[in-house]
Formats: C-alpha cells, structure tokens, sequence
C-alpha cells in the first residue's frame, strides 16, 4: 500500500519554512529588546523600580493614595536625569540607596542570573524534549499501519459500508 | 434549638449514608462494567468515520493534496474495517450460549477474586474481566485463553 | 448560629472522611453497596457545607457582630450585594467557600454519573473527598470562621458583641470584585474533577478514551470560569487601583494564570489523544500539573510566603497546604509511573508538519510560559532562602520573559488549525498560508506607515490580522465547501458547519477571542498619561483631549465620605463627554480610596483620577490616563468566553456516542441487579 512515507522532500522545505518563521519571531523579539534603550526618563525608570512603600507595585503604579515614598523616589529619579546620568547609572544608585529589592528585576549577576537564565533554558530544554518525542514516533516501525481494506471479508466491508452511511459518509 | 436541628440533620443524613451498607441485597453483583467491548469497537468506529468525515471535508475545502488524501483514507477505512471485523467476531461468540455461561461465570468469579490472567493483553497490559478474543483496551488480538 | 455552622463542619468533616476511605474500600471490592454509601457520604457532605455557609451567611446579613469574621469583614451600612460578598471577603470565610465550592462540584459529578462510569466513580468520590476531608481539616481547626469575638481581660479573654463591624475593604466594593472570586474559585476548584477522573482511570486501569472524553469536558468548564475570573480581576485593577492598567504580573495574579496556562495544553494535547491515541502519559501529566498548580495557586495566595497587594492575612495555614501539595504529587506520579505500561501510544507521527505537530509545539510554549512564570514568581523566595538577599521580580521581566513566547503562541493560533491532521504537503502549506500572509503583509505595512514603530507592538498586530485572516478563513472555506456538497446558502451552512462540529468551530471563536484580547494587550505601546494640580476652571490637555475642572463637591452617605470633580472633555475641541471622578473615604474600615472615572471607547479609553487634594492648596491632584484598545481586551474575554460555550454545546457525533453509551449502560444494567 502507498501509505504514508512520512519525510519527503517537500516536508524538508516546509520545516525549513517553519523554522524561518520562528527564527524571524525570535530575532525580531529580540531586536524590540534592543529598541528600548531610549533617554531615560522619570516615567520609564518608574516602571523599573518598585514602590518601596510595601504595595508591591511599581512606583509608576503604586495605588496608595498618600504614598510618601513613591513621590521621594521619583523626585530621586528626577535629580538624577537632571544630572545627566544614565538609566543604568540611575538603578544603580537607586539600589544602592533603597536596598536591591527596589528594582523591579535583579541585575543579571552572580546567583541572580539564575532568574533571566533559567526560562530560556527551560524554553530550550522543552524543545529538545519535543524533538526527541518527535524522532521516537517517526521511528516506530512502519508495519503497524492497519491493512488495505481490500484484504477484509466482503460481509465486514458491507457492515461498514451500512454504519458508515448511517454516520453520515457516503 | 437551632444547634439541635443541625444535629438532627447530621444525623439522618448520616443514617442515609451508613442505609447502603445495612441492606441484605446480597445479590447485587459487582460494579457494572463502564465500557464492553462491542460498545468499545463501535465508539472507535465512530472516531475514524469522524476522522474521515474530517478528512474529506478537508480535501474538499483544499486543505490537503489530493495524494495525502487517499493515502491516508485508505490507512482510515483499514482500521475501520479491522474494528468491524473484531466486532463481529466478538457477536458471533456472543451468540454462542456457553459464551454467555463463560461469562456470568467470570462475573461471578471477579466478585472474589481479580480478573483471570488468561485474559491479559500482551499488548497493553490490560486484565480484561471477561473472556474476549479481542483486548477491551487496545483492541488487539489476544492468545487463546488457556481455558475454552 | 456559630454552633450550627460548627455542627455543619463537624459533620461535613466526618462524612468527607468517610466517603475518602469508603470510595477507595468500594472501589476495591467492586461493592456497588459501598460505593453507593460513599457516593451519598458527598451529598452529605454537600448538605452540610452548605449549612455552614448558610449559617455565616445569617450572621453576616444580620449583623450579628459576636461573630469575629463577621466584625472584621462586614458592617451595618454595608450594601446587601456587599454583604453577601463579606462571606470570601478574609481568609477563613473565603476558604470555607473554597470548600462549599468543592462540595457542589462533588454533588454534580455524582448526580451526573449516578450511573454510568460505575466502575471509576468510587475512586472518583475518594479523591474529590479527599481533598474535601484536606479544606475541612482546615477550616475547622485552623480557620475556623465561626468563632465567638472575644477581648482580653485581667481574668482572660471574655466573649463580647462589637457595636458595628469593621467593613469591608472598601478596594472589594466594586461590581466586579462580587463575581471574581466565585469565578476565579469556580476555576481553581474545577479543576479537582478532572484530577479525580484521571487517578480513577489510573487505579482501574480503564485507561482507554472514556475518562479522556469526560475529563475533557470538566476541564473546559473550570477553564473557562478561571479565564473569565482573571479578566474579572483584570478589570478590577483597572476599574478601581488607579493605576491605569489591569495586569501587574503580581505573585497572585501570576498564580491563577499558571493553572489556566497549563489546562489550556491540556485542552490542545487532549485532541491528540482522542483522535490519534497518542500522548496518553503526557495528558495524564497535564491533568496533575493542571491540578496540582491550582492548588499551588491557592497556596500562594493564603500562605504570605510571597509579598503581595492581596493583602491575605498571613497566617499559618501554609505548612498544612505545603504536605497536601507534597501528597497529591507523591500519590499522582507515583500512581503514573506504575501505570506507564498501560499509557502506551497508538499510532505514529506521520509528518513532522501536521496538526500533531502544531499541537506539540503549542505545548512546548505553553508549559516554558508556566516554567518562566513559575520561577520568576518563586525566584525571590529562593534568592532570600539561598543567598539571603530579598530581590523584586517585577513585571519588566515577566514582560521581557513573556511577550516574545506570547508571540509565538499567537503565531501558531493561526498557523495550527490550517495544518491537517497527519500530514500536509507543501503545495497545501503554500495554497493556505498566502492570502493570510499577503493580507497581513498589506495590514503590517499601513500599520508601519501610520506610524507604528514599537515592534512587539507591530508584531502583535501583524501577526494578529494573520491569525484573523486564517481562522476567518477557515470559516469561509468550510461554508464554501458545505454550499457546493449540499447546497445550501451561506447562512445555513456556515450555521450547519459550526453545529456540526461544536468543538473545532468553538475553538476556532476562541481563537478569535485571544486575538482580540492580543490586539488589546498592543494598545498599551500607546499609552498616554499626564498629571495635574488643578482648582475649578482649569485646564489640563493629553493627546487631543482637554478636561477641564467645572466644580469639586464633597459628600457624604452612611458608607463613605466623598469628593467628587466634575469635568467637561472636548475632544479635537468639540464637547465630547463629562467625567466625574471621586476621592472617598470609606467610615467603618476608616480607609480612603479613589473611583476612577472611566470614559471607554473602542479606540481608547479616557482615564481620570481624582488622586485627592493638596493639603497645602486644596487643589485637586489629577492624573488622566489615555489608553488605546483596552475595550478589545474584555470584548476578547467575553468571545472567548462565548466561543467556550459554544465548544461545550454537544456535536452530531459526541450526541450519537452519548445515545450509544445509554444504549450499553442499559445493557449492563439489565445484566446486573443493581
């Protein structure tokens, strides 16, 4: 019987189709990445540091109507940029002044790199996973397919025949 | 008073519960069975012909080539007929009486015990309860049991 | 009062036990007799859960303040919808609610299998009940919400009745904040019954397709009420904070995304399964993580082992939730691992470029989503444990973590469905990949001309006029093709396409829906926002937008004390709409919130503020939010919702399989004298 052949050439380019296109989402997240990098200001550095006043949210979201701590860090913040400094310059000193849980993320060192490393590796470990359960379908012995239905008694292909058109197959 | 009430339905309620278990009705067999094996072939069945109504409705609205197509009706329309011709297999033990004795006989005897071993599909694995030429699991096709 | 619900408790705790030990002896000697005295040790479980509920929920209407969780959460002058809101407003009473909930679900499975499935029900009520007799344990012995309100003396505590309650968090007054939590809890808690079908099928070894249908069916419900749960909350955020947006990727928020992530592999891997046979020890796996995450989930919420703005009283409750996570995951994968040879798959791949295929690569996604948001959540928890230094994982890095995977996941949503099932070939990779590529290349490059040059931004809405075009086609063509074989109109087949297949054509409005809801997550590129000192007749402009002050009042009513501004928008400089935002502060809880004023259109939404007055000028303290396309976030929420429903309505197949099933439960039946 023809069966399925499984890799043909024409599935070689359309994985090659694939893999291009998940390639180009993955440069092209990682470029976005790259284009943030702007002039700092006090509302982009505010997403970056959290509010220090126990509500768990940034500064820019901090929802405490009477916080002193959010305006006391923003007008940190705003001294800072109008001395010229740089965003990173800026979270440092602010982590120096406030304790490293004022930025909202760790930087990426020592022990703390464990945080930015870890997803990608488990986005990683899961696609060889994939890959493996992939390959060890692909190699499962080809003779399992069922037989033609030619090679059946006429009875049981009539039988099939009648449950098939009462499930609505011609 | 109204701690009272609570109590008071605590308790029916659980006289409702333990009722079960004071009843004589020593002859209620074992659990009944949640899938047989006819009832079994027929929903697989009913899974290709589905798969093939997707397959054709796919062809039709050029989802897939012409050559995919009839390969892979082909490879549906043989497990189909391979699951018909297990069904009526099986019916045609189901029509020989003893078959029906065999089989009261091994209800009766999973009321005490486990299934007969006889009946282990090499396949999957399955104890199948009662005594098939096909697994109630997997469908594939068992020894002959050790018995007859 | 107190004493019923503690009778109701007691008895509750009792009978859940039973049932537990009861299911399992059942199960075992095959008793139906057992069985069934299990079977109504649940209702009776049912029965009483809900007398205790009933009971607090007396007290909380009827102000009766001798009752410590009634005085913390509720007051006189509380609204009535409010009050019945009181009951999961704190800790005991929302985990005594938690329990009722289970209870129901416990109810319904047994009603609904009172006889079928007899085999795997006993098992099913011994684990539904044993995490019943778990939530039970807890409230009766650890928070236990019907205690007496007592205050310290010289000779020790002495019992007395407050004069009026304490209120409830006036953050929870909002509409949406009453039909949250039961939706959020629905979810979580739904999620018990697939976890209890799937270890039924594991210890009767009835591991063929039959559990895998009804789990799936159990699973979509509380996926869907979880969904609809996190948007809710979502909308509270955003309705009520303050803060302009409605996701924080705060630890809670997180946790009830997990399990939401996790049951939607689920619901994609299952498909696998029922139609190929394949992926069994995988699903399997799935249905525990679904579960074991949701319970995670409550974990985290209650225990305060992480920092939080749901302010859950931190208590001691977690060290009990830390061995019942510990014993449902010995006893899960335990019972898998023994179960592995009964797990094997059916059928092959054909094709590395099929439906599996997609489907697989969903899953893929999907779980490195629930690892990344896993870790980032508990990182601080480990960085304090290891390095001890307290850190922040912040929303910039689930932002940074998620988006691209969030992209990806999109991408497949409408790359997935136009795959075949086994196999496709090129020539129909290249005939239904182009008009979307082509649609959304036009789309994409009049976006980049009006000036969109944010590029997740850009991404998310290429890619989602992409997944539009191809599901949208998918539609068309299957009409197109029903209208040439049966020659119907559009109308007629498009209906008979979609009631044929309820599960496909749901899913693929679903689809819709998470564009949608993409779609709206890309308008937060956009935002605009601004602050101002104003006093009445100023003027504060963003964007095309000007508000200016016409009047400040002050107010008061038995709940809260208030301050309203009034404003009148132009638009482009025509008049456009009032807004009039409010600083209130609410008596009974002595706390101080802001309402905020919400104009909302579909393009975006005018957001005002009244962040309070300035004590040293008395001027208001303004801040206006515009934010583009949140609308299409809760229209997304509602078709998604909707394209659930539509998902769960039976189709001609699963119908004919149901009268099959009765047909051979009559058989059986008859059979047995049962």
């Amino acid at each position: 019987m023809t069966g399925v052949t499984g890799k043909t050439d024409c599935s070689k380019t359309t994985r090659g189709l694939a893999s291009a296109i998940l390639l180009s989402t993955l440069l092209g997240a990682s470029l976005a990445r790259g284009a943030e990098a702007r002039k700092p200001t006090v509302e982009s550095i505010g997403n970056e540091v959290q509010c220090t006043c126990g509500c768990v949210a940034p500064v820019n979201q901090c929802p405490m109507l009477n916080c002193s701590e959010k305006a006391e860090i923003r007008a940190f913040i705003s001294k800072e940029i109008s001395e010229g400094k740089e965003e990173k310059t800026i979270l440092q000193d602010l982590s120096l002044r406030y304790g490293l849980q004022v930025l909202s993320a760790p930087p990426a060192k020592g022990f703390n790199l464990a945080v930015w490393i870890l997803p990608g590796l488990g986005l990683l470990v899961g696609l060889s996973l994939v890959v493996v359960i992939v390959r060890r379908w692909n190699s499962k012995p080809a003779d399992e397919s069922p037989a033609p239905p030619a090679t059946y008694d006429p009875k049981v292909l009539a039988a099939m025949e009648e449950e098939m058109k009462s499930a609505g197959l011609h | 008073m109204l701690q009272t009430i609570a109590v008071l339905i605590a308790v029916g309620m659980a006289v409702f519960i333990v009722f079960p278990l004071l009843s004589a009705d020593t002859a209620a067999g074992p659990l009944p069975l949640d899938v047989t094996l006819l009832g079994d072939l027929k929903r697989r069945r009913l899974v290709v012909y589905d798969n093939l109504k997707d397959l054709e409705f796919e062809f039709q609205s050029g989802k897939i080539a012409r050559e995919d197509y009839e390969a892979l009706r082909t490879n549906y329309l043989g497990e189909a007929a391979g699951l018909m011709a297990a069904t009526q297999e099986a019916e045609q033990l189901k029509q020989d009486d003893a078959v029906v004795e065999r089989e009261i006989a091994a209800r009766r005897a999973t009321r005490k015990s486990q299934p007969k071993i006889e009946y282990k599909c090499q396949a999957c694995g399955y104890e199948n309860p009662l005594p098939v030429k096909f697994c109630g699991e997997c469908g594939a096709r068992l020894a002959t049991p050790g018995k007859k | 009062m107190n004493q019923v619900g503690s009778v109701g408790l007691i008895a509750a705790l009792a009978f859940a036990a039973y049932a537990l030990v009861a299911g399992a002896v059942g199960g075992y000697l095959r008793s139906p007799r057992i069985t069934r005295s299990a079977e109504r040790a649940a209702w009776g479980f049912f029965l009483m859960i809900t007398l205790a509920v009933a009971a607090l929920e007396y007290m909380i209407l009827t102000n009766d303040f001798h009752n410590a969780y009634v005085a913390e959460h509720s007051n006189r002058d509380l609204l009535t919808y409010y009050k019945v809101a009181a009951l999961w407003a704190g800790q005991e009473g929302s985990l005594l609610f938690w329990t009722w909930l289970l209870s129901i679900y416990s109810a319904l499975v047994v009603w609904q299998n009172r006889r079928k499935n007899r085999q795997l029900m006993p098992y099913v009520v011994s684990v539904l009940m044993g995490t019943g007799t778990f939530f039970s344990l807890l409230v009766f012995f650890v928070a236990n919400p019907f205690q007496e309100l007592a205050v310290a003396t010289s000779t020790g505590t002495q019992a007395f009745t407050a004069p009026d309650g304490n209120g409830l968090n006036p953050l929870l007054q909002y509409h949406s904040m009453v039909i949250h939590p039961p939706m959020l809890y629905l979810g979580y808690v739904g999620m018990v019954v697939p976890f209890a079908f799937a270890m039924a099928a594991l210890i009767t070894r009835q591991l063929g397709d039959n559990w895998i249908r009804i789990t799936r069916r159990w699973t979509m419900v509380p996926w869907m009420l979880l969904g609809t749960g996190i948007l809710l909350g979502g909308n509270w955020a955003y309705a009520v904070l303050g803060w302009g947006g409605y996701w924080g990727w705060d630890p809670v928020e997180n946790a009830s995304l997990l399990p939401w992530l996790a049951g939607t592999a689920f619901l994609h891997s299952v498909m696998i399964q029922e139609k190929r046979g394949m992926l069994k020890v995988w699903n399997v796996a799935l249905v525990i993580l679904t579960f074991f995450l949701s319970i995670f989930g409550t974990f985290l919420t209650r225990s305060g082992i992480v920092s939080s703005v749901h302010a859950f009283a931190q208590s001691n409750i977690g060290p009990f939730f830390a061995v019942f996570l510990a014993i449902i995951l010995f006893f899960s994968v335990t019972l898998l691992f023994l179960r592995l040879d009964h797990l094997k798959s059916e059928n092959k791949l054909d094709s590395m470029v099929s439906r599996e295929s997609g489907f697989l690569f969903n899953n893929w996604i999907l779980l490195a989503l629930v690892f990344a948001i896993f870790w980032g959540t508990l990182f601080p928890v480990i960085s304090k444990a290891i390095e001890n230094t307290t850190v922040t994982v912040g929303a910039p890095f689930f932002n940074k973590v998620a988006i691209p995977m969030g992209l990806l996941l999109l991408l497949l949503t409408g790359a997935g469905p136009l795959l075949a099932w086994r196999k496709t070939s090129f020539q129909s990779i290249r005939r239904n990949f182009t008009a979307p590529l082509i649609v959304a290349g036009a789309a994409g490059a009049v976006m980049f001309a009006e000036g969109v040059r944010n590029l997740y931004a850009w991404m998310t809405l290429f890619l989602s006029v992409f997944v539009a075009v191809c599901i949208l086609g998918e539609f068309w063509k299957g009409a197109h093709t029903r209208m040439r074989t049966a020659s119907e109109n559009f109308a007629v087949a498009l209906y008979n396409l979609t009631m044929r297949n309820t599960r496909r054509y749901g899913g693929y409005v679903v689809h819709i829906g998470i564009v949608l809801l993409f779609i709206g997550f890309a308008g937060q590129a956009f935002k605009a926002d601004t602050k101002g000192l104003m006093q009445e007749g100023d003027l504060l402009r963003i964007n095309n937008y000007e508000l200016r002050l016409s009047e400040l009042v002050s107010g008061d009513n038995p709940n809260y004390e208030y301050t309203r501004a009034i404003f009148s928008v132009t638009k482009n400089g025509e008049a456009f709409t009032s807004m009039h935002p409010e600083k209130r502060f609410y008596k009974a809880s002595q706390q101080p919130t802001s309402y905020v004023a919400i104009h909302p259109t579909l393009s975006e939404d005018l957001y005002v503020v009244l962040a309070g007055l300035d004590p040293g000028t008395n001027k208001a303290i303004v801040q206006v939010f515009v934010n583009p396309l949140v609308m299409w976030v809760w229209i997304g929420g509602v078709v998604t919702l909707l394209g659930t429903l539509l998902a769960l309505v039976p189709s001609r197949v699963e119908r004919e399989m149901a009268e099959m099933r009765l047909a051979q439960e009559m058989i059986v039946q008859a059979g047995d004298a049962f």
